[in-house]
């Protein structure tokens, strides 16, 4: 077997080869100088790391972490409280608009009750047009000029 | 493992459910190894809590967009690997506080105690001085027990670099571990 390579020597002692390459380097090992002065070296180093151990027994942030997000959790809940202030305004908003919507549609079904709504209407002459029916005016010459104002022949003539 | 895998992911259901019980939970499984890689990486404790916290807050947030991909525990190294980074780029900006700067005052050297105490800080300068791509293959690997391929997925490294970085990483170690063989002995 060819000599070990160095990706492998590393491997070899952090024991993470499969079982069959872990046999086939430990074989190599016991044939090679070489190898097995290289994995000396290897082993010391990774026990040196090894002394560099980090005790985090006073370094708890589970309670820091959960107070935060409590009061993220109490964000969140203003943050819903406002739409539903808004959800509020829609609806006054659609219930005003109801109510006008309502109030017309009685308002026209009320007028055909109304007084003045059955009052008969008065006999118009022929010669007494509507709209001074309307403004109780009697027909005269004088107000001619009102109705045939457009057309300019005519006004010259009832003048 | 598995199981650990399924708790996890259990986990982080009920957490985007909004069961807060479950962050806690995940916090106080997976806060020592998050701790130990964040303070490996930094050298502080005070920004290895700040980094764990906001590692946490990121899980909490990220809970209902969770898909269990990967192994929980790579996903979480790579939140931490990046917060750690941001850290380093901050720290990069503004000077050195007290406290890092200089060897460490090691108090009451009694024998064995005291040689190991100063041969742990011989080994973290050792680690420290590496390049910070080789410094943090070494971390993920000798102390978090991260394959190649994990270490690959949490860096963002092709498994190729990862090797390449180990074996550059390692080798420098022996070099400078070699010189304080009096301690490692």
């Amino acid at each position: 077997m060819k000599h070990v390579n160095d990706i492998e020597l590393i491997e070899f002692v952090a024991g993470k080869l499969t079982a069959s390459k872990n046999e086939e380097v430990r074989e190599h090992m016991a044939a090679c100088k070489e190898c097995s002065g290289r994995w000396r070296e290897a082993v010391e180093v990774w026990n040196a790391l090894g002394q560099w151990s980090v005790d985090t027994a006073d370094h708890d942030v589970t309670q820091r972490i959960t107070a935060l997000t409590e009061e993220a959790e109490r964000g969140q809940k203003q943050q819903k409280f406002a739409p539903k202030l808004q959800t509020g305004f829609l609806s006054t908003v659609l219930r005003v608009a109801a109510s006008i919507i309502i109030a017309v549609g009685v308002g026209h079904k009320l007028g055909k009750y109304s007084v003045t709504g059955n009052m008969p209407r008065t006999e118009v002459s022929k010669n007494r047009p509507e709209y001074l029916a309307a403004l109780s005016l009697e027909w005269s010459s004088e107000l001619a000029w009102l109705i045939l104002e457009d057309d300019s022949t005519n006004v010259g003539e009832q003048r | 493992m598995t199981n650990d895998k399924s708790n996890d992911t259990e986990l982080m259901t009920r957490l985007a459910k909004g069961d807060m019980a479950a962050l806690g939970d995940l916090a106080r499984r997976h806060q020592d190894k998050v701790l130990s890689l964040s303070y490996r990486v930094l050298g502080d404790w005070h920004r290895a809590e700040d980094v764990a916290q906001e590692t946490f807050l990121r899980v909490y947030k990220a809970a209902k967009h969770y898909k269990p991909k990967a192994k929980f525990t790579t996903w979480l190294y790579r939140i931490v690997i990046n917060l750690c980074f941001d850290e380093q780029r901050k720290r990069a900006k503004t000077a050195a506080p007290l406290e890092d700067v200089g060897p460490a005052i090691l108090a009451e050297p009694d024998g064995n105690a005291a040689e190991r105490k100063e041969v742990v800080e011989l080994v973290k300068t050792a680690v420290n001085e590496l390049p910070e791509r080789q410094r943090l293959a070494v971390i993920l690997h000798r102390y978090d027990g991260l394959s190649h391929a994990e270490i690959g997925e949490v860096t963002g490294w092709t498994k190729s670099a990862v090797e390449s970085l180990l074996v550059r990483a390692y080798a420098n170690l022996r070099e400078k571990l070699d010189k304080m063989k009096y301690f490692v002995e």
